[in-house]
């Protein structure tokens, strides 16, 4: 008996109970689409981790000052004021391991245009600040080396400080005051987006750190070293190298608290991608349930149809079938059953992954590996579930199965 | 003329649990090619246990059933299929059509399982219908066709293989005294054509359309005799005798 007719005849069978095929397949439809839509949802989610996780900046290491106590209170870490640019540069000069360092400091402040005003996160760094971080320019660039030396008054803004100050207006050559200082503008970021933490990272202006320190602030010392490592690998021999360097520069003996914290954001990276990695791997096996269900949908009504047909399986032996005739056509009639479910739920998980993107705004993505899973997904569910009641089928004797009433 | 059929001394005993029924107790006998053979007998003398055995649906539990020269005793399932798929045509009291499936779609059935093309299976398959005259409805559904039609459909299925026997379980048990002879006059028919048919009934009437009759009791032969008399049910429809 050829592939062909088998086809034809599995098809003439289904489509003879329309209703029943219909609702059997939908077990199989809602199933992929489940496994298909929950996929997309955890792969946009880990895709939007990631891509927050590269905003922070690649290979880096984050160095705080300590905690101060005074009079046995412990003020909260990030509070001492023993970091220094001079450690910065230390840092940068000394350590193989180590691309960049840039000091940086920061400070809430209200920000004036001509006629707008901003309160916004005003970060005093250096050049490097904006490679350790990878930021890149919209338009204009960065301030130079010898702007910190010189305490310039130059600001780079966020895009988010420029559209409130400027609007539409191109900020370049602008002039902002912050804390009655006037500086000008030499640069517009591109924008990042939210932060892994929610932040808006593009609600910043960045000024040469020694124009914040003397102009502004009136302080000597910084709050963060940003340090950038030549490769993810050696973020851990340079988080080792800068923590000795530390202690020498500032004399701390061994067995003494550190009067700095080191910490390493590529291992923050890697816990976040590996809970988005779970997320979707717990989404998807919830779905996997649904569609195991549907499996067994299919077994069910299958089961009904065998005994249902065991008179034309009768009939079918007694012209000439053979055992395995009618196991190949039973078979076959559950794959095509899990198979149309399977395409068609391809077709309902694309659509909702859409409509999820579209009403509720979280990212999406359809991999080609889901719906090529779930397609061999449903064969298989078909093979699986479909087996015993065709086994069933095929091992009727001839006699009973036409004595059947 | 050699013998198609060839039992020795065959057996069939049914167990269930402690209790063991024989329904065949040691049949022997023979029928020759072109032979019209009629089986009579009550419910439970075992007429249709040999008819499941030689219809190769079933195996005998003990003796020997040499069916066109080969021995049909221990054959596997696959082999057993193959044998009612070639040999032999089968008619039953019921009709046993597939449901909303066309005339000529069931008399291609038992090609399906046989492989040939599709162009030789609808030849043979119209070829069929044509025989048991039922050519012009080849589209039909068993529902919109009469009881007398639907058998000739099972018929034209039975023959479509080209088997040189054919096994009639009462087919005419369904049908009203006019059609059953016009199904007799079919059979007488295609057995002068060459064709055993081996036809199980109740029916004197029907059975006399035979050559030769065999009637069982209590799972053995209780005679087997050629008939004397023979009628021709084409003579009978037109002579008139039916209403």
């Amino acid at each position: 008996m050829n592939v062909l007719n088998v086809f034809k005849i599995a098809g003439r069978a289904l489509a003879r109970n329309t209703m029943r095929s219909a609702l059997t397949m939908l077990g199989i439809i809602i199933g992929v689409g489940a496994v298909i839509a929950m996929v997309a949802v955890g792969q946009g989610a880990k895709a939007q981790v990631e891509a927050q996780i590269a905003s922070i900046g690649s290979n880096m290491l984050m160095v705080f000052p300590g905690s101060t106590t005074q009079g046995g209170v412990h003020a909260g870490s990030g509070s001492a004021t023993t970091l220094t640019e001079d450690d910065a540069r230390a840092i940068q000069k000394e350590l193989s391991s180590v691309r960049f360092a840039a000091p940086s400091l920061r400070t809430v402040a209200q920000v004036v245009s001509t006629n707008q005003n901003w309160s916004t996160a005003v970060t005093g760094s250096s050049p490097d600040y904006f490679v350790v971080r990878d930021w890149t320019f919209e338009s204009g660039g960065s301030f130079a080396t010898s702007d910190v030396d010189g305490a310039a008054k130059v600001a780079v803004l966020g895009k988010t400080v420029a559209d409130n100050l400027f609007g539409s207006q191109d900020p370049i050559g602008q002039i902002v005051r912050i804390r009655n200082v006037p500086f000008k503008v030499i640069g517009l970021l591109a924008p990042k987006g939210q932060s892994a933490m929610g932040q808006d990272q593009d609600d910043t202006v960045i000024i040469p750190l020694s124009t914040l320190q003397k102009r502004i602030m009136g302080v000597t010392n910084i709050q963060i070293i940003m340090v950038s490592a030549h490769s993810p690998q050696e973020t851990v021999v340079a988080e080792e190298e800068v923590r000795l360097l530390l202690h020498q520069r500032h004399h701390i003996p061994p067995g003494q608290d550190d009067d700095f914290s080191v910490r390493n954001m590529t291992d923050i990276a890697a816990a976040a991608a590996a809970s988005s990695k779970i997320m979707t791997i717990l989404l998807g096996s919830i779905a996997s349930v649904s569609l195991i269900v549907g499996g067994i949908g299919i077994m069910n009504i299958m089961l009904v149809s065998v005994t249902e047909r065991t008179r034309e399986i009768g009939i079918r032996m007694a012209v000439g079938a053979r055992g395995r005739d009618i196991l190949l056509q039973f078979l076959v009639e559950a794959i095509v059953l899990s198979l149309s479910g399977g395409i068609l739920g391809v077709a309902l998980g694309v659509a909702s992954s859409r409509i999820i993107s579209a009403f509720v705004h979280w990212p999406t993505i359809i991999s080609p590996g889901s719906i090529l899973l779930s397609f061999v997904f449903s064969i298989a569910i078909g093979v699986f579930f479909g087996l015993y009641p065709a086994r069933r089928a095929a091992s009727l004797h001839p006699i009973e199965a036409l004595r059947y009433e | 003329m050699t013998p198609l059929i060839q039992i020795e001394n065959l057996w069939k005993i049914y167990r269930t649990g402690e209790i063991e029924l024989a329904a065949l107790k040691g049949i022997s006998l023979s029928v020759v090619r072109g032979e019209f053979v009629a089986i009579m007998g009550p419910s439970g003398s075992g007429k249709s246990t040999l008819m499941h055995i030689l219809g190769c649906l079933d195996q005998p539990s003990r003796g020997r059933y040499l069916l066109d020269d080969a021995e049909v005793g221990g054959l596997k399932p696959n082999e057993l299929a193959r044998i009612r798929n070639q040999k032999i045509g089968f008619v039953f009291q019921g009709f046993n059509l597939l449901h909303r499936t066309t005339a000529i779609e069931n008399v291609e059935l038992p090609i399906l399982y046989n492989g040939l093309s599709a162009r030789e299976r609808a030849a043979r398959a119209g070829e069929a219908l044509e025989r048991v005259g039922l050519g012009d409805r080849r589209s039909s559904y068993p529902n919109q066709l009469s009881g007398g039609q639907q058998q000739r459909v099972a018929i034209a299925r039975a023959l479509v293989m080209r088997p040189p026997l054919i096994l009639a379980d009462e087919p005419t048990g369904n049908l009203d005294t006019r059609t059953s002879v016009e199904i007799m006059a079919l059979f007488q028919e295609l057995n002068r054509d060459g064709i055993t048919i081996i036809v199980v009934t109740h029916e004197p009437d029907i059975a006399a359309y035979a050559s030769r009759i065999i009637t069982f009791r209590d799972g053995t032969v209780r005679s087997d005799l050629p008939v004397s008399r023979r009628a021709d049910a084409k003579d009978v429809l037109s002579g008139g005798k039916i209403p």
